[in-house]
């Protein structure tokens, strides 16, 4: 049966989902317990699940992350929330350090099955300290899986899978469309499989194209800047939702672009380094002689992240739109 | 005869000879690879000369199921679960049959059957695992005790500071050992005068013992483990040490083999027997690890991930162009 959930109600309906099927599975964290959260994703599961299994810690993100390994050692699959990525720092030696290389570094003789939630992203009024977008520096960590889902649907099929994926994931939820974002999800299981990257909108005619990559909370505003431009200039997008950031779905990604010639992509991060640096590089190794255009990133300046200008710091759709047309008309 | 108070703590004459034994093979090890160490055969290598009694005592006063994270000093702590010295050495080179593929630098033992981790190397960050181990095994009911060792440096870490509060809150199945030799205050890194202190300010119970004495560092963390299993939490055993040829250094092997030998359980034969047991059984340990081959490069994409995903496998072209 389908309802029409938010992200906070899609997260929470795969963790109870993982919870009854898995006894393995234990959330922790900052008032993830009887509070139910920060963002209230958690909300709920204390009282099904019990205080072995959903578990209030002290505020300390690298006691957190340290003791879920230690649990994930055991066999236990923890899955601990960090309130705001941005506060995922005191815990990113456990993760770069230790979670990320356990498996390797005891040549495949000890796992350190974690997820951790984190919410990411500007856009409500966080300040420097609640709006960061982390992902590039954890990409860029041997080991590690990254996901950021844009909706209800593949938020609780791509936490499911996340769960179920034997190597440790950093879940990023979007939380400027937590609760904005809105969709049918079904009571049942499902997963939506890692690695995958799903074409949101498709180019039409064969007319000029370009291909745009967003993910999370941006996805939105590249399709707003892929209708504009259409209405405008008559310009046709391949808007693709990657969903999973690492191992990243590249040949959906060249597929596009071998059609289009033409490459924008977008993300909330810095750009310097930033993921689009990366997909930028892949894109030119597989598809160079296919380029009508230099391919061109639309990102967050590279300055922390501003209180009162956060709508000038994120690329939103009036800052994609021309970057598009320029792209198509170059 | 009276019997020593240490061979008492060791439980029987038999054990105790064990503990000499093994003991006596990590002074072994510990001399020769200091030597390689010093000639350039290995980059690195951290001894515990000296502090045998440290690592040996907590050792045995651990149930074969128990969990222990290492770090390169306190390693040879695996000699005392089986684990032979040709397996430790194959490590220590890097060598293709080390159980961690000849990845983690020397020292940095860990194998799964031995139920025994290394550690990192950022000093302290292992201990939150050995907590978080602890506090699985208490949730899940299990009667199993996650030890780590750590030395006094590592008092200072953040890991430290975080595993004492987490093992306090959730009363970790967890024993906590810091092999003090002092290094730390000489450098003056700390304010307090023992680390065992500092477990009073989290809510764990704490003990100090001198680890000149073997059996008092058993039966120390055997009380320590017995709180864990009971469900009590998780304890901070301070073992205080000294190092080898140090103003004031108290041997330890030295004395348990003076309560064996008071108890008429030893004797200058047995040991001279001993010696060359083990000098003999390092040597040829050593020869056959030389011997051993290196890891093939293609492993090393294996294990990043549970598969190798496609990325990795793209790069593996790039091995083997020289």
């Amino acid at each position: 049966m389908e309802r029409t959930l938010n992200m906070v109600q899609a997260i929470n309906d795969a963790l109870r989902t993982e919870m009854r099927r898995d006894p393995r599975v234990v959330v922790l964290g900052e008032d993830v317990g009887k509070v139910g959260g920060v963002f209230r994703v958690t909300q709920g599961l204390y009282e099904e699940f019990g205080e072995d299994r959903v578990v209030d810690t002290p505020l300390s993100e690298g006691g957190i992350i340290g003791a879920a390994i230690g649990m994930a050692l055991y066999g236990l699959v923890p899955v601990p929330e960090i309130q705001f990525a941005d506060f995922i720092f005191p815990g990113y030696d456990q993760i770069v350090s230790e979670l990320a290389k356990i498996r390797w570094r005891s040549g495949g003789e000890y796992a350190a099955k974690v997820v951790i939630r984190t919410p990411v992203g500007g856009g409500i009024r966080g300040g420097l300290y609640h709006s960061q977008s982390p992902e590039s520096l954890f990409i860029h960590v041997a080991g590690l899986k990254v996901v950021c889902p844009s909706n209800p649907y593949d938020a609780k099929g791509l936490l499911l899978a996340s769960i179920r994926d034997p190597d440790p994931v950093l879940f990023f939820e979007p939380k400027r469309v937590y609760r904005a974002a809105k969709g049918e999800v079904p009571e049942e299981d499902y997963v939506v499989e890692l690695g995958r990257a799903k074409v949101v909108r498709a180019a039409q005619g064969a007319g000029k194209a370009v291909t745009v990559v967003a993910w999370g909370a941006m996805l939105y505003e590249a399709l707003a800047a892929a209708e504009q431009v259409k209405k405008d200039k008559g310009i046709e997008c391949d808007v693709i939702d990657l969903r999973t950031l690492w191992p990243v779905d590249v040949e959906t990604i060249t597929e596009s672009v071998k059609k289009t010639g033409r490459l924008v992509v977008v993300h909330e991060a810095p750009r310097t380094c930033g993921f689009g640096a990366e997909l930028v590089s892949l894109v030119c190794e597989r598809a160079l002689m296919h380029l009508e255009a230099p391919p061109v990133r639309v990102t967050g300046f590279d300055t922390p992240f501003p209180y009162a200008l956060e709508m000038e710091y994120l690329p939103l759709a009036h800052r994609i739109a021309p970057e598009i047309v320029k792209t198509a008309e170059f | 005869m009276s019997t020593a108070p240490s061979l008492t703590e060791l439980g029987s004459i038999e054990s105790a000879r064990a503990v000499h034994e093994t003991m006596t093979l990590h002074r072994a090890l510990d001399t020769r690879l200091a030597t390689l160490q010093r000639e350039g055969e290995l980059p690195y290598f951290a001894p515990a000369l000296g502090e045998e009694g440290a690592v040996v005592g907590a050792m045995a006063a651990l149930e074969p199921t128990d969990w222990v994270f290492a770090t390169a000093r306190e390693s040879r702590g695996a000699l005392a679960r089986g684990v032979s010295v040709e397996a430790f050495l194959a490590q220590v080179l890097g060598r293709a049959a080390d159980h961690a593929m000849g990845r983690q630098a020397p020292g940095h033992y860990s194998s799964r059957a031995a139920r025994f981790q290394a550690s990192s190397g950022v000093v302290g960050a292992h201990l939150l695992h050995a907590v978080g181990v602890g506090w699985a095994a208490r949730t899940q009911r299990s009667g199993e005790v996650a030890l780590a060792f750590f030395g006094d440096g590592a008092a200072a870490s953040e890991g430290f500071h975080n595993a004492l509060n987490f093992a306090g809150v959730f009363r970790a199945q967890a024993v906590l050992v810091c092999r003090n030799n002092g290094s730390a205050a000489a450098r003056g890194e700390a304010a307090t005068e023992t680390v065992a202190e500092r477990a009073i300010a989290y809510g764990l119970a704490s003990e100090r013992v001198s680890g000149a004495s073997v059996g008092a560092v058993r039966a120390a963390v055997a009380r320590a483990a017995a709180r864990a299993r009971a469900g009590d939490g998780a304890t901070l055993v301070e073992v205080v040490t000294t190092r080898l040829g140090e103003a004031g250094s108290d041997c330890p092997i030295a004395r348990l083999r003076a309560d064996l030998v008071a108890a008429g359980a030893w004797d200058d034969a047995a040991e001279a027997a001993l010696t060359a047991r083990v000098l003999a059984s390092v040597d040829a340990a050593l020869e056959a690890a030389r011997a051993m081959r290196a890891p093939d490069p293609r492993s090393m994409v294996d294990f990043v991930y549970a598969t190798v995903p496609a990325h990795l496998a793209d790069e593996l072209r790039e091995l083997g162009r020289r």
